[in-house]
């Protein structure tokens, strides 16, 4: 069998993915353009910088042999930890600027706790029903990384970043039980910062109760509803979304979903939500077919990584929860977030490339767990 | 044993075997379900919004962004009996700036400050601010507006709006009505005609983003506005001027709280005016007290008193058959002790006819003869003569009147009511009753407007003269009116007589109940008059009511005079109006007049030498009034240079002392001189044309023993 280099349909899904960010970032920002800065070309002319960086990072993503990087992991989640640490303490704000290059502290933090966990985690999968040597540690790092970015304050991307690397801590064995506990004894702390913001509780609020504060805070999601709502089935057609025209506030980041739903209707969100499962499913099989257990996680949190930024975006966009600002990765506008989307791309990409020809393992039955044991 | 053990060590390893979730491969497939169902959720979510309320966010999307602007329709004007316009919707316009299209403020600014002669920085501090719409001016003339829009500046607006206009001010401002700062109708015909003169607006939908930034929309056609239908009335401003320089007269110096007159033509039920002194102006009447908007003439009530004696006076006639010359009745001297009070005569009589009684409006005298009444007719009477129920006049908030039911009657009340207590009448009531005397004992229903037309010329809905009813017989009537005239003749109603007119009348006097004793007030009245004239053949039926005068309070003192003297001045006048009119009307219609003499008739000469003056035009002033009533040449000629526009003014003093006395006739026009003479059976020789210059016997001559008068005329 001739041995392939892509998993051409999981490059197609990225690929269309970004085409139809660019479609609709035009779409949707053109209007916004126009008023604010005299060109409606503005967005997307920047969308295409960036998006041409990412590509350039997807491909360097794509040649590097994981298996051998591995060890050097730590040096990354230092450095992370140390422009974390700097915009969190000494120069606050989401925003590093090195030279020309800007990027969002975040987004650095969470690829290097990816990687750490995923080696940590594979190293360790033998001492991981310790508390002390599986869950604390771990947990440990992910509190410290998560209250610095708290400290930008970025509320929603240190949710997003402990997200992640509980869903990584899940899948590995570490006990349910010791999980359970912790996160009953941390709960109340995960208040504090809820509480003693108001917009947090006003946004909360506002999911509660839809109907009382239209003009307010719940006055983004109605419009997102009334954008999604009016494109119906087939959608009113590309360009032809009235509610960009300012009734829906970010049209063309946060609720660019929206927008994807008015122009094309349920054809368009049905095709993200496809598209995004299919890299869920992807992910999942890799995870599955793939030995190596560093590779099995790494592959987990990108996975993880798309599926709750798409989800939660959708999910926000259609008030299924409380509004927060997260982009669709591939198709929200720009940012660090963009390039970072098509850095995991490249490393899904070649993880994937790694399982072609390979069929799903039959489940065996708690086999694996005898084996450790025996 | 063993086995035992066995199984037990078996069991053991199945309790420690680690639970469903803990295998790794089974985190996967929790982890992935946990997300599926998140994708399934919102797969079910948009389904539910995009598939079910579909309709419902479509319509909420379109509602954001289609607007519809209203296109106001032009309120109908109100118009008196011979087209002068009483209320007019003027158009003017908004000007309006989208800061955000002005590419240059300053430049901008400039260029409107020109036209608009603003100062530029005054206008560019309006359009400060983030607002997407700033209103830079209001009440913008047309032609300001047509400078501006050749200006054809981005981002500018002008909005055209209409606001009521009430040229002749506080003239018959309460039977008008007014609209208020939104146009919308607040009283009188306004508000009983508002269905007609309102008209429909239009509109016109246009697409508007949330920023304020409009684009055309071509899917939607505009609708146009239907301008409102416009009211002629059968008031004539010349008479009801006359009515409210009169009645404004009479309550000065008599220094009463108020005043109401009402003119109506007793044939047809015509309300020719109806005026309320103190009143208000509509233009602007935030300015007056509430009280003064009210149309008292039909809506406030009063005890009549002796005007009401006319429907004894009907009974006495039709019902008993009196022979009203050789029926007496004693007069007890002024004295007469009724209900344990006094009834007491504003003179002694002995022994009077009953013809006496009403001529001298002798109450004793009434009450005496009203012992012949049996109360279920009285109130017959009474009732059909209109009291005790609306006229039915096309005005809004009408006072019906209090007349008690016969069963509700006390042993007095005949006798009191037939002199005019324990009723409670309008102004227009008591109108409307003596218009039913004059007019051959049938009642009509009196009416303010003629004919609602509308914007194509077309008719759309004709007052007709209506009778009500034939109250008394028209053989009953020609004796009241016998009655009523020697009233004035020889009786209390003295006092309003006109030399050369025949006018039958009956004063009213009553004393106010005092609500805080509970008992009549000697110190507050209500003086009124009620008559018609000429007695012949009646035109014009009038009642003046003068409401507590404190200097004389006899309605012969305080109403009669002025009775005549809106008599006098209305059968004096020829046909020609004589009105005023305010220059601010004027002056509107002045940019198309460049080339012809304009309209001054009914101007203020004041403010018509004002605008003759502004236009640099010759003039020559004839006669010493102050209106002009009539210009030479016409209104709408050609002007002439070389002409001088000649404006004949209104002599008020027309008046003539006595019945034989030659009134003042210089300055008149010789038609008015000859109209007034052709009260005296005089030759008159006449030498020019024109205006009266000379006279003679001058003014205030007797002429009984002249037997021909010379006028001298200006040769025009």
């Amino acid at each position: 069998m001739k041995k392939r280099y892509f998993d051409i349909p999981l490059v197609v899904t990225f690929f269309f993915l970004m085409l139809l960010g660019i479609i609709m970032v035009y779409s949707a920002s053109a209007f916004y353009a126009q008023q604010y800065f005299g060109d409606n070309f503005y967005f997307l002319k920047r969308h295409l910088a960036y998006l041409f960086i990412g590509l350039l990072g997807m491909a360097v993503a794509y040649s590097i042999p994981y298996q051998k990087i591995r060890g050097y992991t730590w040096i990354l989640l230092f450095f992370s930890g140390a422009i974390l640490f700097y915009t969190a303490f000494i120069e606050r704000g989401r925003w590093v600027h090195i030279g020309p290059v800007h990027f969002q502290a975040v987004d650095v933090a969470k690829f290097a706790l990816i990687l750490f966990f995923a080696d940590s985690l594979s190293r360790k999968e033998k001492l991981l029903s310790s508390y002390s040597e599986g869950l604390f540690p771990h947990l440990f790092y992910l509190v410290v990384f998560s209250a610095m970015v708290l400290r930008h304050p970025d509320f929603s991307s240190a949710v997003m970043l402990s997200l992640i690397g509980v869903t990584m801590l899940f899948a590995a064995p570490i006990r349910i039980s010791h999980l359970g506990y912790t996160a009953a004894a941390v709960a109340p702390f995960m208040l504090i910062p809820v509480i003693f913001s108001p917009y947090k509780l006003q946004r909360i609020l506002a999911f509660m109760k839809p109907n009382d504060d239209l003009q307010g805070i719940g006055y983004q999601v109605h419009q997102s509803l009334v954008s999604l709502g009016h494109g119906g089935i087939t959608g009113v057609g590309f360009a032809a979304s009235t509610q960009k025209m300012f009734f829906l506030p970010e049209a063309h980041t946060d609720f660019i979903f929206a927008i994807i739903g008015e122009e094309w209707g349920l054809i368009g969100t049905g095709l993200i939500l496809f598209l995004f499962g299919f890299i869920l499913l992807r992910g999942l099989r890799i995870a599955r077919v793939l030995e190596d257990r560093f590779l099995v996680y790494l592959a987990l949190g990108i996975t993880a990584h798309f599926t709750y930024y798409a989800a939660i975006n959708m999910m926000v966009t259609l008030r299924l929860m409380p509004a927060t600002g997260l982009p669709l990765p591939f198709v929200s506008y720009g940012g660090t977030a963009l390039m970072f989307s098509c850095i995991y791309a490249g490393i899904l990409l070649r993880l994937s490339r790694l399982t072609l020809g390979r069929r799903t393992p039959k489940v065996r039955a708690s086999g694996r767990t005898r084996k450790r044991r025996g | 044993m063993f086995r035992k053990t066995g199984k037990l060590k078996k069991n053991k390893r199945s309790q420690n075997a680690p639970p469903f979730y803990d295998e790794p491969q089974n985190r996967l497939y929790i982890l992935g379900g946990f997300w599926a169902l998140c994708f399934l959720a919102i797969l079910l979510k948009l389904l539910f919004v995009q598939v079910v309320e579909h309709g419902h966010y479509e319509a909420i999307a379109k509602s954001h962004l289609e607007q519809r602007r209203e296109l106001p329709a032009q309120r109908g004007s109100i118009s008196d009996r011979n087209g002068d316009l009483l209320a007019v919707d003027l158009i003017h316009y908004s000007l309006a700036v989208k800061p955000s299209l002005l590419s240059d403020r300053q430049k901008v600014a400039e260029a409107l400050g020109k036209v608009l002669q603003v100062a530029p920085a005054k206008l560019v501090k309006r359009m400060k601010g983030n607002a997407n719409f700033a209103y830079l001016e209001h009440r913008i003339s047309h032609e300001k507006a047509e400078a501006l829009r050749k200006l054809n500046l981005d981002g500018v607006i002008l909005e055209k709006k209409f606001s009521r206009y009430y040229p002749y001010k506080t003239s018959g401002a309460q039977t008008i009505g007014y609209c208020d700062y939104d146009n919308a109708a607040k009283g009188g015909l306004e508000l009983e005609y508002d269905k007609y003169l309102k008209g429909t607006s239009g509109w016109s939908v246009y697409l508007q983003d949330a920023l304020g930034n409009q684009f055309p929309n071509l899917d939607f056609p505009t609708s146009y506005p239907v301008n409102g239908m416009s009211l002629e009335t059968t008031i004539d401003m010349f008479y009801q001027s006359v009515l409210e320089d009169e009645l404004e007269k009479a309550v000065r110096t008599h220094k009463a709280n108020n005043g109401s007159a009402v003119l109506l033509d007793p044939r047809t039920g015509e309300v020719l005016g109806m005026a309320n002194y103190p009143g208000f102006d509509p233009n602007r009447y935030n300015d007056f007290d509430l009280a003064n908007y009210r149309n008292r003439a039909m809506t406030d009530l009063y005890e009549p008193g002796s005007t009401f004696k006319m429907v004894a006076l009907a009974l006495c006639i039709e019902e008993l058959n009196l022979n009203m010359n050789k029926e007496l009745v004693y007069c007890e001297n002024g004295k007469y002790a009724l209900a344990q009070k006094v009834v007491r005569d504003h003179e002694d009589f002995g022994y009077l006819s009953a013809r006496g009684v009403f001529e001298n409006s002798s109450n004793i005298g009434v009450i005496k003869l009203s012992k012949k009444f049996k109360p279920p007719i009285f109130y017959r009477y009474a009732r059909d003569f209109g009291f005790g129920q609306q006229t039915g006049v096309d005005l809004p908030a009408e006072a019906s009147g209090i007349l008690g039911r016969p069963a509700d009657y006390s042993r007095y009340s005949v006798a009191y009511m037939s002199i005019g207590y324990e009723v409670a009448v309008s102004p227009l009531q008591v109108a409307s009753a003596y218009a039913a005397v004059a007019n051959g004992g049938k009642l009509m229903k009196p009416y303010v407007v003629k004919r609602v037309i509308d914007d194509n010329g077309r008719v759309q809905l004709e007052n007709q003269p209506q009778v009500i009813r034939q109250v008394v017989s028209a053989e009953t009537a020609a004796r009241m009116k016998e009655i009523l005239k020697g009233v004035v003749e020889n009786g209390t109603g003295q006092n309003a007589q006109v030399s050369g007119v025949a006018i039958a009348g009956k004063t009213g006097t009553a004393q106010k109940f005092d609500r805080s004793t509970h008992s009549y007030s000697t110190s507050q009245h209500v003086g009124s008059f009620a008559g018609f004239f000429p007695v012949e053949s009646p035109k014009f039926v009038l009642l003046v009511m003068i409401n507590n005068p404190r200097n004389g309070y006899y309605g012969s003192q305080v109403a009669a005079p002025a009775f005549s003297n809106i008599a006098q001045r209305i059968i004096g006048l020829p046909v020609t109006v004589k009105r005023e009119q305010s220059p601010e009307m004027a002056r509107l219609e002045l940019p198309a007049l460049d080339n012809f003499v304009m309209p001054l008739e009914g101007m203020k000469l004041k403010s018509a030498e004002k605008l003759l003056k502004e236009r640099k035009l010759t003039y020559q002033v004839v006669g010493n009034g102050s209106l002009i009533y009539r210009q030479e040449p016409a209104p709408y000629s050609p002007l002439k240079a070389s002409e001088p526009i000649r404006l004949y003014t209104e002599t008020r003093e027309v008046s003539s002392p006595g019945n034989n006395v030659m009134p003042k006739l210089v300055g008149l026009t010789l038609k008015e001189a000859l109209q007034v003479m052709s009260q005296w059976n005089i030759n008159v020789e006449i030498e020019g044309t024109g205006v009266v210059v000379e006279q003679r016997p001058s003014a205030g001559k007797n002429l009984s023993k002249e037997n021909k008068i010379k006028l001298v005329c200006n040769p025009a």
